[in-house]
């Protein structure tokens, strides 16, 4: 029950409630009191004093920010006697603070500058200006430090403690000499620094500015533009800061959906991409097509003869390199059939992108070969969640979980490093309210730090796990009866399945202890509500699907689906590959998850784009690349992707794109699949392109072109239309009626309005509502629909929720005496994926610059291994050789590797063994050997 | 342990619970054995505690004991504050130097009456003069003091004064605390009194807080009583014992001499408000009387004064220790809890008060280690025995903590208004030193005000000196004679509040620097008219706009002195020291 009190500022009788500060009272009000060391997301200090007002019957001025409302108070919030003290104020911080606003970067973005603008205060002859601390104090590469224009209101070591949960910064010293200082007087790295820059992001000078950015322009001088992060998938809305063309620095936005202040160090300062000077900027193709020669053999050339060279790149013009596309394209097609023709399509592209590509392959190809790499990442989680549920994707909103689940399961997700800012919302969870934490993971990932329990089961013994915390749950009677009876099916079977799996037998398998078993399956049981939240290390196995199938079932045992703080949570990767799917980027659906073999889907598209549409399920990456080595594809159109980098054994996947006869890459930058490619076309970076990525939680958002495309280079959604424009002016097929089969579009908005009509859960997205501002979470059913942020609430997709059983099945390659370790792959905090845009980010690179590969302490004292030495780690597929980092975050038995860097790239190692269902490859566990490198 | 060196720096470590709250008294044993703190130590702290680095970092440079990093050179660590420095410190310091020694300044170390003051190696040396040199250089032993040299009257009945056994037992002997009367007024109230009566008794006496406020105490009981009955959380006493005022030291004297009478109050108040716990937080600068207090404690437990089930009544009560580390702050009650509780002493805001809010955010009852003391006389002798000393509004028995320029020194035990400043120092301090007449008194401490010869005949007791404008503050008296330089005399007691501002907020972060550096322009001959205005300045903004008590009286004696004496900062202002005291440049 809220208490209402009723004060008087400046006269005016305002309503607040009981428990609110004075400012809280007055800003409700719209009345203004200055603030400095105040912001409204952290907690509140009232040390510098801006922010002093007059309360009658207080002896002393007293801090708005802190002092609480009374009824019957009476605040003057401009008296001559506050103007006074805050004028005083302000003149003891500029005493000390440099006069260099001339030079400095945060002129312009300054609260001090411009408090000291509003009350026309300049700085006293007397003080130290700018000669206490050394100017960019500290190595970090993105954080310029300079103490010297601190005016110690402490809001880096709040962002640093209370947003990012790493505490980083604090207070040390005391009175004149008190400073802000990283870890115990250390530099921010050592002292464990994310380089997430939120302390920037809320320093009120220049105290902290970004680094990069240093003489680029500020704040006057440069446009905003909105948009959303080319990221992971949580979507994060940040400011790029554009000046004559260049972008120049991000900044938080505080109106940010997801995300708010915060961002992760790839997001922040992982920009600098864009402006490489590797961008492709004009298209390119091979000699051999423009001297209209048969492709030579073998593809990769030897250079001797530069100008001679079939196989060398030649720079073209648009109309050349389009023109050599689609008549290959044709060709292939006309010779061999559609279906030898396959689209790999982009989770880092548009959702408008996205679904033209689909388009181009199903409606003026005829194909039905269209992946993208979903595949890869949570095919299993969609096939999983649609068995049990009916429909695949985040059930909840990460602000729901994060806020008010009671416990999180975190069972495959690195979240910290993978999702960053998710991430952090878990650990503020932890940290503010005191949420539980049990994590499952094979490696001792840094959320652990954060966890009431860490379950560090052996790779590919997921499905055992859950069984076995759910036999306890049973044992237990911990079970929710009621949600079981009202919206399930099928218990019976399932529990028979769970019963086999003892905690003993369990605890065999996965090497789990068996009261640990006991503590996990409590904690889970008996907080509620509960999230799990999973990402890779569920789903690329071959029991991928299995694993979420499993972790469907858990959610249904415990009740916890369809409600607040619960639910299924897979966090999807790329920033679009949610969208991507949501596009019918997929070999098997529509957009918006319309079978193919759907008869009434298939007549419903087939109207639209006036073509008959193939009626099978087409091939998937994983199968589509091995088919290209058999000749079974003769044509693969690749977008946005580098499946040399990422597709696991990367030595076959060279050798069946090196047998693809035509290969045509729309990329940003060369990459490791480039030297494939017979034609490669220039496309452009999110900040080149306005249309819309889909988060992991459904979240529409916009993107917005912030700079025209580099040099030549097209938004690909322009591209993709010139394409399907001159392949059906070849006429590759003859649409006849349908609404949607043109390709004329004037922007991306035009493609949205297409994909509303055609799929029901975008039915009421546009652009124009985004712009408005409204924030959507599909399925958003119609032009007045608010959207959804949790699914599944009264019923489930398919009616009832299936209850699967399952039973454990091994990995398909597990350690024997010739390769005794077990490898596991992923990611790291400062690189993204294959690493093509995160290596190019200069500061990203300086952190962490090499690709490392974890080795236990165990394992490094048997192998004979010390500290910086390098390993050859080596699979039945390949080897690579890599520095190592002695850590306990991996077990014995265990190594770590990840597949940012092509000199050490894990997929050489990794198996394509496949998930039977999803088509998911097993990247998260192959055998390998392990030797120090002499 | 291991047998490496930063192995066994860790050895202190295994005491250390994991607590918040036992982090101070865990580093303070590590720099007590190593004379620093190792970088390792702090590092390790933190993984063991859980704690971030950087709060452990900041936590540990708080205090003015500890270094952190490196172990610092030997060093004469000298105070200079007001008294100390009119009683000849800056001479002690010039003779040091001359003969080679490394000088450090430190803040007040509670024997103003026996100053110059100085600790060096772990020994603390009193009544310092130029010539003894050579005992610091040959690290000879200091002369040994008693409670019992810095008394210098009782003018109330003894067996009822709160001095009354101080100097006359063994402090460390119980048996002789009990044989003179220790703890029957714990058995009186524990065996007849239900703690509601307590409490009443003292709401009677009139009782006010002795630590400088005086705020009410039985007031104070009610409302902790109150908050710990509405389901606040157990209610717990804090005693604060650090005493870190300049020119006070009249806690000392009482745990020095008379242990058992402060735990006995303590266990009284604890009866009173419905605590079972208690917590001592006495200043980092008393070590031996920490020692003395840890023994109180142990022995009292023993013979079931402390414990469970005292004295058979089914009252049971802990007493924690808990050693400050060298922080003036401290003192302030807030920034004391949160000492207390393993951080930086740092003020919070009130309200919420500790009665409601306190150590660990239960129900607090925070008294003044005098202010407890006094407990056991009223509860034995009763509310209206008590209210016949002192005056009407200021009922009750005062310790005087008295210095400067006086022919005693130490101090005096007087009921409330009983004596006016002039009868004081004609009275027990046995007048002026010296020939030099009296010219000012600092009042109250460091945070006090200066008065001058119009408030020789003002009484001595709470009502009656905020009605002639100074605050009686926890009753210190610096007497300061004619040959005194007034504004000499404020930069020492600016520079007191430079080192110890706590840095929280600007006003007092940065006034306190800019108020020590106008007064060092002007004892210098550098100063000028413009000077004076931003003493002025800068000295009502602290008062004004700090965000406690400490910036809020930062600049009190600055400005009484600056009202009182405007002749002599004008002078200054002009290159010149009308007393000849400051060094000023050709």
């Amino acid at each position: 029950m809220v208490t209402r009190v009723h004060l008087t500022i400046d006269g005016r009788t305002i309503e607040a409630e009981e428990g609110q500060t004075i400012l809280e009272a007055a800003r409700a009000a719209g009345i203004h009191i200055p603030t400095l060391c105040y912001h409204r997301d952290l907690s509140p200090t009232g040390n510098c004093r801006i922010c002093v007002v007059e309360v009658e019957k207080q002896r002393f001025l007293q801090a708005a920010c802190v002092f609480p409302v009374a009824e019957g108070m009476v605040v003057h919030t401009r008296s001559e006697r506050v103007i006074l003290s805050r004028r005083r104020t302000l003149r003891l911080m500029l005493a000390n603070h440099p006069q260099d606003c001339l030079l400095c970067d945060s002129s312009g973005s300054c609260e001090l500058q411009d408090m000291a603008y509003e009350y026309q205060v300049s700085a006293p002859a007397w003080g130290e200006k700018g000669t206490r601390f050394p100017v960019d104090s500290d190595p970090n590469p993105f954080v310029r430090v300079d103490f010297n224009k601190c005016i110690l209101c402490r809001r880096c070591v709040l962002a640093c403690a209370e947003i990012q949960v790493r505490h980083v910064w604090g207070v040390a010293y005391r009175a004149f000499e008190e400073q802000i200082v990283a870890g115990t007087g250390t530099t921010m790295l050592e002292a464990r620094c994310e380089s997430c820059g939120n302390c920037v992001a809320y320093c009120p000078t220049g105290a902290l500015s970004d680094k990069m950015r240093h003489g680029l322009g500020r704040a006057h001088q440069v446009r905003k533009v909105t948009t959303t992060c080319p990221y992971c998938g949580v979507g994060c809305n940040f400011d790029l800061s554009v000046r004559d063309g260049r972008v120049i620095g991000v900044t938080s936005n505080p109106d940010a959906p997801v995300n708010g202040m915060a961002l992760c160090v790839k997001g922040r300062y992982g920009y600098d991409f864009i402006h490489h000077p590797d961008r492709l900027r004009r298209p390119r193709v091979r000699r051999y097509l423009l001297e209209g020669k048969p492709k030579p053999e073998p593809k990769i050339p030897n250079r001797k003869s530069e100008t001679e060279n079939p196989w060398e790149w030649v720079e073209v013009d648009w109309d050349t390199a389009l023109d050599i596309t689609v008549h290959r394209l044709h060709e292939i097609r006309q010779r061999y059939g559609p279906e030898s023709i396959g689209f790999l399509s982009s989770a880092k592209c548009l959702n408008e992108e996205n679904y033209l590509f689909q388009k181009l392959a199903r409606q003026v190809v005829g194909t039905p070969n269209i992946d993208h790499c979903a595949r890869l990442c949570h095919s299993s989680t969609v096939a999983g969640l649609a068995t049990v549920f009916g429909s695949g994707a985040m059930s909840n909103s990460m602000d729901d979980v994060a806020g008010q689940a009671a416990a999180f399961f975190v069972i495959g997700s690195n979240t910290t490093e993978q999702h960053p800012v998710f991430g952090t919302m878990i650990r503020r969870a932890v940290f503010r309210r005191g949420a539980k934490v049990v994590v499952a993971d094979p490696r001792r990932i840094e959320l652990v730090d954060f966890a009431t329990l860490h379950l560090q089961h052996r790779p590919g013994t997921d499905v055992a796990l859950l069984n076995g915390l759910m036999n306890i749950i049973l044992e237990k009677g911990w079970e929710d009866k009621k949600f079981i009876e009202d919206r399930t099916e099928g218990f019976e079977e399932f529990r028979a399945v769970v019963e086999q799996y003892t905690p003993a037998k369990v605890a065999a398998i996965t090497g789990v202890p068996v009261e640990q078993l006991y503590q996990a399956a409590e904690i889970l049981a008996l907080s509620k509500p509960m999230a799990v939240i999973w990402a890779m290390g569920i789903t690329q196995h071959i029991v991928g699907v299995r694993n979420v199938v499993s972790l469907a079932n858990l959610q249904m045992l415990l009740g916890n689906m369809g409600i607040p703080g619960g639910g299924v949570n897979p966090l999807r990767g790329q920033n679009n590959v949610q969208g991507a799917c949501d596009m019918g980027a997929l070999p098997d659906v529509y957009p918006g998850y319309q079978r193919v073999t759907n008869e009434e889907a298939r007549r419903k598209f087939e109207a639209a784009w006036g073509v008959p549409l193939p009626e099978k399920v087409g091939l998937t990456v994983t199968e589509m690349i091995p088919a290209a080595g058999e000749g079974r594809i003769r044509a693969l159109y690749i977008l946005g992707e580098d499946p040399v980098m990422s597709d696991p054994d990367s030595n076959h996947v060279r050798h069946c794109l090196e047998r693809c006869d035509f290969v045509v890459l729309e990329e940003i930058f060369p990459s490791e699949t480039s030297p494939y490619a017979d034609v490669l076309l220039p496309g452009v970076s999110f900040a080149e392109k306005t249309g819309t990525f889909t988060n992991t939680e459904r979240r529409i958002q916009m993107v917005r072109q912030a700079i025209p495309p580099l040099g030549e280079a097209r938004e690909d959604w322009r591209i993709i239309a010139e394409v399907a424009r001159r392949l059906l002016a070849l006429g590759t097929r003859r649409p006849e009626g349908g609404v949607h089969a043109g390709w004329d579009y004037r922007n991306t908005a035009e493609i949205m309005a297409e994909v509303a009509a055609l799929t029901p859960i975008y039915a009421g997205v546009s652009h124009e509502r985004l712009e408005r501002g409204e924030r959507l979470q599909w399925p958003v059913r119609d032009a007045s629909h608010p959207g959804t942020p949790i699914l599944h609430v009264d019923q489930f997709t398919r009616g009832r929720g299936l209850f699967t059983p399952i039973e454990h099945i091994p990995p398909a390659e597990l350690p024997d005496d010739d390769y005794p370790f077990v490898l596991t792959t992923g990611r790291v905090l400062y690189h993204w994926h294959g690493g093509e845009l995160t290596r190019r980010a200069q500061g990203l690179s300086a952190v962490y610059d090499r690709p490392l590969v974890e080795v236990n302490p165990d394992d490094a004292e048997r192998l004979g291994l010390d500290k910086g030495r390098r390993v050859r780690i080596t699979s039945r597929r390949g080897e690579i050789e890599a520095e190592a980092w002695i850590t306990e975050r991996v077990p014995p038995g265990v190594v770590f590797a990840n597949f940012h860097f092509p000199e050490g790239n894990a997929n050489v190692l990794t198996i394509a063994a496949l998930d039977p269902v999803a088509k998911i490859p097993e990247y998260k566990v192959c055998a390998v050997k392990v030797e120090v490198v002499e | 342990m291991a047998d490496t060196p930063a192995d066994a720096m860790l050895e202190p470590l295994l005491e250390f619970t994991g607590q918040r709250g036992d982090l101070i008294p865990v580093l303070q044993k590590v720099q007590e054995r190593y004379g620093y703190l190792p970088r390792e130590v702090l590092q390790a702290v933190a993984r063991w505690s859980g704690l971030p680095p950087s709060e452990v970092y900041g936590l540990a440079t708080f205090y003015a004991l500890w270094q952190v990093g490196e172990k610092p050179p030997p060093a004469v660590y000298l105070c200079d504050d007001g008294p100390c420095h009119v009683q000849g410190a800056p001479q002690v310091r010039r003779a040091l130097e001359e003969a080679g020694l490394e000088v450090r300044r430190t803040s007040c170390i509670g024997h103003c009456a026996g100053g110059p003051a100085a600790y060096c190696a772990g020994r603390l040396y009193r009544r310092l003069s130029p010539q003894d040199v050579h005992v610091l250089l040959e690290g000879r032993e200091a002369i040994p003091t008693s409670p019992a040299d810095d008394i210098i009257g009782i003018e109330v009945p003894l067996e009822r004064a709160l001095l009354r056994r101080v100097g006359r037992i063994a402090p460390h002997s119980l048996a002789e605390a009990v044989s003179a009367g220790a703890y029957q007024s714990l058995r009186k109230a524990l065996t007849s009194m239900t703690p509601d009566e307590v409490i009443e008794e003292v709401v009677r006496s009139g009782l006010q807080g002795r630590g400088g406020a005086g705020f009410p105490t039985g007031l104070k009981m009610r409302f902790t009583a109150a908050a710990a009955r509405s389901g606040s959380g157990p209610a717990c006493v804090v005693c604060n014992a650090d005493e870190s005022e300049p020119g006070t030291f009249k806690d000392r004297l009482l745990m020095e001499g008379d242990p058992h009478l402060l735990l006995e109050g303590i266990v009284l108040a604890g009866y009173a408000v419905g605590a079972h716990e208690g917590y001592i937080y006495i200043r980092g600068e008393y070590a031996p009387q920490a020692a003395l207090l840890e023994q109180a404690i142990r022995e009292a437990r023993e013979a079931g004064y402390l414990g469970p089930d005292i004295l058979g009544a089914g009252f049971s009560f802990t007493v924690h220790l808990h050693r400050g580390a060298g922080a003036y702050i401290c003192g302030e009650e807030t920034a004391l809890l949160e000492s207390l509780e393993g951080k930086r002493g740092e003020p919070r805001l009130r309200p919420p008060y500790p009665t409601t809010y306190g150590a660990f955010g239960r129900p607090t009852l925070l008294n003044n280690v005098e202010t407890l003391c006094n407990l056991p006389g009223i509860v034995s002798y009763g509310a209206e025995w008590y209210r016949q000393l002192g005056t009407e509004k200021s009922p009750g028995t005062k310790l005087y903590p008295i210095s400067g320029h006086v022919h005693r020194r130490g101090c005096l035990e007087a009921p409330l208004g009983r004596f006016t400043l002039r009868e004081v120092i004609e009275g027990p301090a046995g007048g002026m030193q010296g020939p030099a007449s009296f010219k000012a008194c600092h009042l109250g401490g460091a945070a006090g005000a200066i008065v001058g010869p119009e408030f020789l005949d003002v009484p001595l007791d709470f009502a009656s000196c905020a009605a002639a404008g100074a605050m009686l503050g926890a009753g210190d008296i610096v007497v300061l004679d004619a040959a005194t330089c007034m504004v000499d005399y404020v930069r020492a007691v600016a520079a007191f509040f430079r080192a110890e501002s706590c840095g929280k907020c600007t006003p007092c972060r940065v006034g306190t620097e800019r108020q020590l550096q106008l007064l060092n322009e002007l004892t210098s001959g550098r100063g000028t008219p413009e000077h004076l205005q931003e003493l002025l300045e800068w000295g009502e903004h602290m008062a004004d706009s700090s965000f406690c008590g400490l910036g809020q009286t930062a600049s009190t004696a600055v400005l009484s002195a600056l009202r009182l004496f405007p002749d002599e900062f004008e002078a200054h202002a002009r290159g010149t020291c009308p007393a000849g005291v400051c060094r000023m440049k050709e």
